[in-house]
């Protein structure tokens, strides 16, 4: 009989580790936790697709749509749409380890109509270009992995 | 559960907890715990015998739902529980806890198949679990780790989908939903279910990145079994859909 470990952790995945690739631009060093996403060679099947490499397909694909509806939320004052395309971002960038990300999706998930959106406009700001380091951070992963 | 583990001492904790007696729902604090019981820091006035409902988060992460006897009560200074009708996962759930806030090692005693049987199968006889989840990444990664389990996973794009998906079939060991999705909402899927009587028995857990823990209680209280926060890892994951495993009826 194997046994497993549980992991009854103190926030370990949360913790930053730095990429060592010199292929990695400085800017885009802290944009993605590493450790959360090594956490899922757990599962990963021998002989099968690379399972991080899925996942960072499946967000790059993604991203750019929410984004997308972010900003023609936000033209059209759409409070639900935003908040949804925030929410949904939030899930996925958090669950790869793109905190900086997710955060900022957090923050416009609670923009209300009575700002006027006014503060939208400068998150919004501020998520494209962490989701670009993002982006740069994961296609310099991916290319490591291939 | 052993002699050896009913007779262990409390072990010091500090785990958020929400309570539910008979005077009402209050935030409170656990403050030590063994296998059979706990003790609770909270103001609440409880009398001894009567049962308290409280949902606690573990170091995990996840958030369950136990329940106990009061079988001791100090005036606005706290309550001790002895914990009743507790599963085998719960009981595995909660010595793992207190073996880890010892510092001894995390070995689980959870039974996981033999190693000969963890070859990399996707998606073996063990049953099926309907996964709802909007998020392509989301969906992809607990197919992973479901899979990994050694079941198959029957997805469902959106809430809706899975309600047609269980319009027409019952046969699934557990269900994961995430809380916000298009059309339907994991916790309007928990409601639906508990009204017909052939859903009831799945057992159903939510995945989450919504902070708000009014969601997390409405969810429990509609017959939720565990309650992850995203960004989970594998074991996390795992571990939620051994402990739904086990409470199915």
């Amino acid at each position: 009989m194997s046994t497993v470990y549980i992991d009854v952790y103190r926030s370990t995945h949360w913790e930053l580790v730095q990429p060592t690739r010199a292929s990695v631009d400085a800017s885009s060093l802290d944009a993605i936790n590493m450790a959360v996403l090594k956490g899922f060679e757990e599962v990963q099947d021998e002989g099968e697709p690379d399972l991080i490499v899925e996942l960072i397909d499946l967000y790059l694909e993604d991203e750019p749509r929410k984004l997308a509806s972010m900003l023609e939320a936000v033209a059209e004052a759409d409070e639900m749409s935003l908040m949804r395309a925030a929410h949904s971002l939030k899930g996925s960038s958090a669950s790869l380890g793109a905190f900086g990300v997710a955060a900022l999706c957090e923050e416009l998930e609670h923009v209300s109509k009575a700002d006027s959106f006014r503060s939208a406009v400068a998150l919004l700001n501020r998520l494209e270009s962490e989701s670009a380091r993002v982006r740069r951070a994961f296609a310099a992963e991916r290319r490591r992995r291939l | 559960m052993s002699d050896e583990l009913r007779a262990q001492e409390r072990v010091p904790v500090s785990l958020e907890v929400v309570c539910e007696s008979a005077s009402g729902k209050r935030d409170a604090r656990m403050s030590d715990i063994n296998t059979s019981g706990c003790y609770i820091d909270s103001i609440a006035q409880v009398a001894i015998g009567e049962m308290v409902t409280f949902k606690a988060r573990l170091p995990t992460g996840h958030w369950v739902q136990l329940r106990g006897e009061v079988v001791d009560s100090e005036w606005h200074t706290g309550f001790d529980l002895r914990f009743t009708d507790l599963t085998q996962e719960e009981e595995a759930l909660l010595a793992e806890l207190i073996r880890a806030e010892q510092g001894a090692p995390t070995n689980c005693s959870v039974k996981r198949p033999d190693k000969e049987d963890e070859s990399p199968k996707r998606g073996r006889d063990l049953g099926r679990v309907l996964v709802a989840e909007d998020d392509p990444v989301g969906m992809r990664l607990v197919t992973a780790i479901i899979e990994k389990e050694g079941y198959a996973v029957v997805p469902a794009r959106d809430g809706r989908e899975a309600y047609r998906l269980l319009q027409r079939d019952s046969d699934f060991a557990a269900a994961i939903f995430d809380m916000m999705m298009p059309h339907l909402r994991g916790l309007d899927l928990i409601r639906h279910m508990r009204t017909e009587k052939r859903l009831m028995r799945i057992p159903v857990g939510i995945i989450t990145a919504e902070q708000d823990p009014k969601l997390w209680d409405d969810s429990i209280a509609a017959g939720a079994g565990i309650f992850l926060p995203k960004p989970f890892s594998p074991n996390q994951l795992q571990f939620m859909l051994r402990v739904l495993i086990s409470k199915r009826v």
